[in-house]
């Protein structure tokens, strides 16, 4: 199969001097199409710093960084603002809703940004908003949702335009255990269904237990990496 | 939907909006206030001085504004008069003889300027007419009749009947003296009218300097408008092409008032860019404060794909709104602040006297505004200018911030 991600010998500092910090050192990573990827590792491990890199939402300090082939470290912002908005879904840990748009307008704006006709746009988004059960609350604001609630719109987002590759950074942290089961099966699905790549960063059970391949970070370095959900260590 | 995330994001700070709206709409009432009042106290000023002398165009010998000589006419006046008639905004031409002259009474004498004048014309469209204190104004048939300005009256010792001898050269250089009596005093409020002019019929005018009946020192034209000026003055000028009459605007005829007009407009201008610096720092204060509270936001909107350029032009766009709504509301309290002075005028007369005079023309106390489509354009688009300029900074700020960093942030 292709990479639909490729690192090699990422390095990400932060800081100078004595203020520097080595989130990754020298990481290579390579993530077939269609994978269902767990991350994981203590906090500072560098999980985030990953993601953000494969994201393009971070360059980092030395390495390249391919998504499909294309090294995403030459491009430039509005090169990888299209990247990001045609083939990448995002899950923040803290939601990160749009406050002024109602959740039928936060899960729909990728797909105004791509252009896709309104009917076809509303179609999506109220199929979606109904299977991770807000049905009835599209025209509700951020604020007048649950955290749970909140996540699943950001997860209906992330999905919405079905990207060839989801990032998801702790997506079910702030999610009941039957909520969290019913988007992981969602996103299951369109793995399966639709070949979409995963990448989860997460300390939940739950999600690693789904994992077909699971990366553990230690200090910015990959201290292992086998396939197989987490729980057949 | 970049209109409809930058109004929604305004109006989630009501507060800060509503105040900075109102800065805006504020200031922009004071400044088209203050464009409109200026206005009214120009047009008045011209609109008198040019009534009482030359006519907003002005046709004359073209030596004449170099010499004021009294043999420096311009001769076919009626052809000039019959061209003036056909060019649609003329609703007055005044012909005059302007010279100069001594006058001796008991009392004794002064050097005066004379105005040859038609009294059926000026009555119409010179205020000097309606500005008689003592006596009448000067009609057709009064052919040594004159009227005086009241500090000359006083002086000379003059009452309407009283006589006065008036000593000058005519056109051809001789010395001549004429017998007049008084018909009326006038008070124009200005000291260079009021203790230097006196009136005589035109014919008068005629006699006295010797001059022909079809020619004058100056035709003026009165207008509608003062709008009308230039297309006026250029009619004219093509009309008169070939003739040997010089064809100006009143700014050249009367150059002290004019330069005064363009001094004063000055610091009206710099006291208008004042208020609107202030508008502008608040506009700048208030965007700038909301891109930088929301960085959170704009991070994920460019994290899920929305470019530079379009987050630039969201934060634009909340500018635009911001100005555009506080423009708005400003040029209708601006305007009717305006219109309600426009009508009843504001007394000043508890700041200066009735005898206040800006380069030896009166200012009446009573100012009133004159509201104008350009005092609106004029300051309706600049402030929207100017907001659309400060809110450059701000949105070239929303789209520099570092990604990770703000979406790691809880």
């Amino acid at each position: 199969m292709n990479d639909m991600v490729k690192l090699e010998k990422v390095v990400k500092v932060y800081g100078h001097g004595a203020t520097e910090v080595q989130a990754l050192r020298g990481v290579d990573l390579a993530l077939e199409a269609g994978e269902f990827t767990v991350v994981m590792g203590p906090s500072g491990s560098g999980k985030t710093t990953l993601l953000n890199i494969i994201g393009s939402l971070d360059r980092p300090t030395r390495g390249r960084v391919l998504i499909d082939g294309e090294d995403t470290t030459r491009l430039s912002a509005s090169s990888l603002s299209r990247l990001r908005l045609t083939r990448i879904g995002f899950v923040f840990q803290a939601y990160n809703l749009i406050p002024v748009l109602t959740a039928y307008e936060n899960a729909e704006y990728v797909l105004m940004l791509q252009g896709r006709r309104p009917d076809e746009r509303r179609e999506k988004i109220m199929g979606l908003l109904r299977t991770v059960g807000l049905e009835g609350m599209e025209n509700r604001f951020p604020r007048e949702l649950s955290g749970g609630q909140q996540q699943r719109v950001a997860i209906a987002r992330a999905i919405a335009s079905e990207p060839e590759l989801v990032l998801a950074d702790e997506p079910t942290a702030n999610l009941d255990s039957g909520t969290a089961a019913s988007l992981l099966d969602l996103m299951a699905q369109l793995n399966e269904e639709k070949g979409a790549t995963f990448l989860f960063s997460t300390h939940d059970p739950q999600v690693m237990r789904r994992a077909r391949r699971t990366i553990v970070l230690h200090d910015g370095e990959i201290a292992a990496d086998r396939h197989g959900p987490a729980g057949d260590e | 939907m970049i209109v409809r995330l930058a109004w929604r994001s305004l109006w989630r700070y009501r507060r800060r909006t509503s105040i900075t709206v109102s800065a805006i709409a504020v200031g922009t009432a004071l400044a088209v206030f203050f464009v409109t009042m200026a206005d009214g106290m120009y047009k008045k000023l011209i609109d008198e001085a040019v009534r009482m002398g030359a006519g907003y165009v002005t046709v004359e010998h073209p030596d004449y504004s170099r010499d004021l000589s009294i043999g420096l006419v311009v001769t076919g006046i009626s052809s000039v008069i019959d061209e003036a008639r056909r060019i649609p905004g003329v609703t007055g031409i005044k012909v005059l003889i302007q010279g100069q002259a001594v006058i001796s009474t008991a009392g004794g004498s002064a050097g005066v300027g004379i105005f040859g004048i038609d009294p059926e014309t000026e009555r119409t469209v010179s205020p000097l007419a309606d500005r008689i204190v003592d006596g009448r104004y000067l009609e057709g048939a009064d052919e040594r009749g004159v009227i005086v300005g009241a500090s000359l009256a006083e002086r000379l010792k003059l009452r309407p009947g009283k006589k006065l001898v008036l000593t000058t050269n005519d056109a051809n250089g001789e010395l001549v003296n004429e017998m007049l009596r008084v018909t009326g005093i006038f008070r124009m409020g200005m000291e260079e009218a009021d203790g230097f002019l006196v009136q005589v019929p035109l014919d008068t005018a005629r006699r006295i300097f010797g001059i022909g009946p079809d020619a004058a020192t100056r035709v003026g034209l009165v207008l509608a408008s003062p709008r009308d000026q230039s297309r006026v003055l250029e009619d004219l000028r093509r009309r008169l092409a070939g003739t040997e009459a010089a064809v100006l605007p009143w700014q050249a005829v009367m150059p002290d008032l004019a330069g005064f007009m363009a001094v004063d407009k000055g610091f009206n201008y710099v006291f208008q860019m004042i208020i609107m610096v202030i508008i502008g720092f608040t506009i700048l204060n208030t965007i700038l404060m909301s891109v930088l509270e929301r960085t959170r936001e704009f991070a994920t909107l460019m994290a899920i794909g929305t470019s530079p350029l379009r987050l630039r032009l969201q934060v634009a766009v909340e500018s635009l709104f911001l100005g555009a709504t506080g423009t708005v509301l400003g040029l209708l309290l601006g305007g009717a602040l305006s219109w309600y002075f426009q009508v009843h005028g504001i007394d000043f007369s508890g700041i200066y006297s009735d005898d206040t005079t800006i380069v030896g023309y009166a200012i009446d106390p009573l100012i009133k505004n004159h509201v104008t489509a350009g005092a609106f354009l004029l300051v309706g688009a600049f402030v929207l200018a100017l907001t659309l300029v400060i809110g450059l900074y701000p949105s070239w700020r929303a789209a520099r911030i570092s990604l990770p960093d703000v979406l790691r942030s809880r």
